[in-house]
């Protein structure tokens, strides 16, 4: 009898310990399974957050594509003025040269105009805007004069990029 | 005293009767939830095929039915004591006997439990196992007669619901009559003869109908229930039990039938008094196999659970690996470090790379989100358009203050309003009237209100 007990002891000692082992497991996974979706929903929202990004990336770099046309150096912000607003009512304040994304550099050029008609103004942003590379305004600060149509005085900030010798 | 199991795994049951020494033999088989009959020969139960019962049944006169009555409302608890009862009964000990519990009822006042018991002394057993494996048959199940008799006449005469007439089954073999009586489906008591005397049948009849009935139902079974032995009895007995009488179908086979049939099917009466020391190998084999076989079910079960769970979690932790792996592809791609990047630094690491970019790319987005020269065009046109004086103006991408002089105060909102759709978000505010100044002074505060990067 002893024999024959021995294999029935084994086998429902296993089949207890698999029982145990396969609730204590449940348990486990469905205490899991919110902690599982939180995880996944957080990994979900950072992707999202990530594609996002990419996106703007992408933009930078197709910003960037269009800039290789731009030749290297530009055109100086006083050979524009020149062709466009009376020489003697511009004043060169400040240049500052900083640089950007590599094999690039930004140029700031800060300038003041005196008693200059407000469509030479106009025609000078134009100008800069169709430059190779542009010129973009960034800050203006205007005075107006006692006779309509004209500025006493405009301090104006504009900025462009410059390809750096080592070439984009 | 046990309940007895059925066979219930056997599909295939062989109904052993016995008729002067000859063994009357009926096949069944199970299909589905119907059974099957059909006459078989003893070579078939030779060697019994796998899942193949050999049923017998100890006669009424090798074995013996009571009726027990406890006083206790309990049928659970009287169970226990139906054994001491039966003792007192019995004209030997009931250690001596294997003994079947049919089923029990309440009494009529509820206060006690009556039991049917069917039993046969061990000796009885042993020479009825003795008698059959000379005609080469060893049974698994060893039913009770009368009870199989009584519960068959049930299933192929069913008692209409209102009947409670009594009932008589008389088993008519060449050397035995079994008389079983019964009224409204109940087993009352059954009686062994050797000659089919009426008075004898008449005595039983008064014994358990004390007032004779107005209809007393004859079912007429066994080798002997012809035509002719029954008509005789029966015309003894109708004057006195008036009623009626019927043959049943096959009356020769009805009790192997009841054998057969009832060792396939599982029912409340379910009797085998082939059990204790007299147990069939087969049978005490499957009973001792039964606890391995539920321990391995068991160990299936929970090996089951746990493969079941280990797959869940490794499927789990694998959509969060593969998560993992383009969460942190996307932020690479972003961030564009070579290096990895630790787990949960990921859109950090990616939007301190984006910052740093937009820092850099600052002079190639100024020229393409909404140039300040489209602005001050726009100011410029319009203070010409509605007659405005803008004595100041500062601007720079992301605010501005324009001071200035209008013919009316509206005129200078409508400059706000021309901002306010170019991106801006403006306010607009009186401002103290210079002396001697007709125009109504205004200031226009201005916000970036989109900020493209």
């Amino acid at each position: 009898m002893k024999k024959n007990n021995t294999p029935l002891i084994i086998v429902w000692g296993a089949a207890g310990l698999s029982l145990l082992a396969g609730l204590l497991l449940t348990v486990h996974s469905l205490n899991g399974i919110s902690r599982t979706q939180e995880i996944l929903l957080k990994k979900a929202n950072d992707i999202r957050e990530l594609a996002g990004m990419r996106s703007q990336a992408n933009r930078y770099h197709a910003l960037l594509t269009a800039a290789v046309q731009y030749p290297a150096g530009s055109i100086p912000l006083e050979t524009l003025a020149r062709t466009t607003v009376p020489a003697q009512s511009m004043r060169l304040l400040a240049t500052d040269i900083t640089p950007s994304v590599p094999g690039w550099t930004a140029k700031k050029v800060s300038v003041e105009f005196t008693d200059i008609a407000g469509t030479d103004l106009g025609k000078l942003l134009d100008a800069g805007a169709i430059a190779n590379p542009p010129w973009t305004l960034l800050e203006c600060t205007l005075f107006a004069a006692a006779t309509p149509g004209r500025v006493a005085k405009a301090t104006l900030v504009f900025s462009t990029v410059e390809r750096s010798s080592a070439g984009n | 005293m046990n309940f007895t199991t059925p066979t219930g795994w056997a599909h295939t049951a062989y109904g052993i009767d016995e008729n002067g020494g000859q063994p009357i033999l009926i096949k069944a088989v199970r299909r589905g939830r119907s059974l099957s009959f059909s006459k078989a020969d003893s070579s078939e139960t030779a060697t019994p095929a796998p899942r193949t019962v050999l049923a017998a049944c100890l006669f009424q006169r090798e074995s013996f039915t009571r009726w027990l009555t406890a006083p206790i409302a309990s049928s659970r608890k009287a169970a226990t004591v139906f054994h001491s009862l039966l003792d007192i009964q019995l004209p030997f000990s009931v250690e001596d006997c294997e003994i079947a519990l049919l089923g029990t009822m309440p009494t009529d006042d509820g206060t006690g439990t009556r039991g049917l018991v069917a039993g046969a002394r061990h000796e009885d057993i042993e020479k009825k196992l003795e008698g059959l494996a000379q005609s080469g048959l060893d049974p698994h199940l060893l039913d009770h007669e009368s009870i199989a008799l009584w519960h068959q006449s049930l299933i192929e005469y069913a008692p209409v619901r209102e009947e409670s007439s009594p009932r008589v089954v008389i088993y008519l073999g060449s050397d035995r009559i079994t008389l079983v009586a019964d009224q409204s489906a109940v087993f009352l008591g059954a009686l062994s003869l050797r000659q089919p005397e009426a008075e004898a049948i008449h005595r039983f009849l008064k014994s358990h109908f004390p007032d004779v009935p107005a209809i007393t139902q004859f079912l007429w079974t066994g080798p002997g229930a012809t035509l002719g032995t029954v008509e005789s009895l029966y015309a003894s007995l109708s004057s006195r039990w008036p009623g009626s009488s019927k043959i049943v179908h096959e009356p020769e086979t009805f009790l192997a039938r009841a054998l057969a049939g009832r060792a396939l099917t599982p029912c409340p009466t379910s009797c085998n008094l082939r059990s204790g020391l007299h147990l069939h190998p087969e049978l005490a084999r499957r009973q001792e196999k039964q606890p391995t076989l539920w321990g391995r079910a068991c160990l299936a079960s929970g090996l089951l659970l746990c493969l079941v769970n280990v797959v869940w979690l490794a499927a789990a932790q694998h959509r969060i690996s593969e998560t993992q792996a383009s969460l942190k592809a996307l932020a690479v791609e972003v961030s564009g470090s070579p290096r990895g990047i630790q787990v949960g630094q990921e859109v950090l690491a990616a939007r301190r790379a984006m910052d740093q970019q937009t820092k850099t790319m600052e002079p190639f987005l100024a020229a393409v989100d909404g140039p300040l020269r489209d602005t001050l065009n726009t100011i410029l046109f319009l203070a010409t358009e509605e007659g405005l004086t803008i004595e100041t103006l500062t601007l720079s991408r992301k605010n501005g203050v324009i001071h200035g002089l209008a013919p009316k105060f509206e005129q200078g909102g409508k400059l706000a309003q021309r901002l306010n759709g170019a991106g801006w978000t403006t306010s607009v505010e009186r401002k103290v009237q210079p002396p001697g100044e007709e125009r109504e002074a205004f200031v226009i505060g201005m916000e970036r209100n989109r900020e493209k990067k």
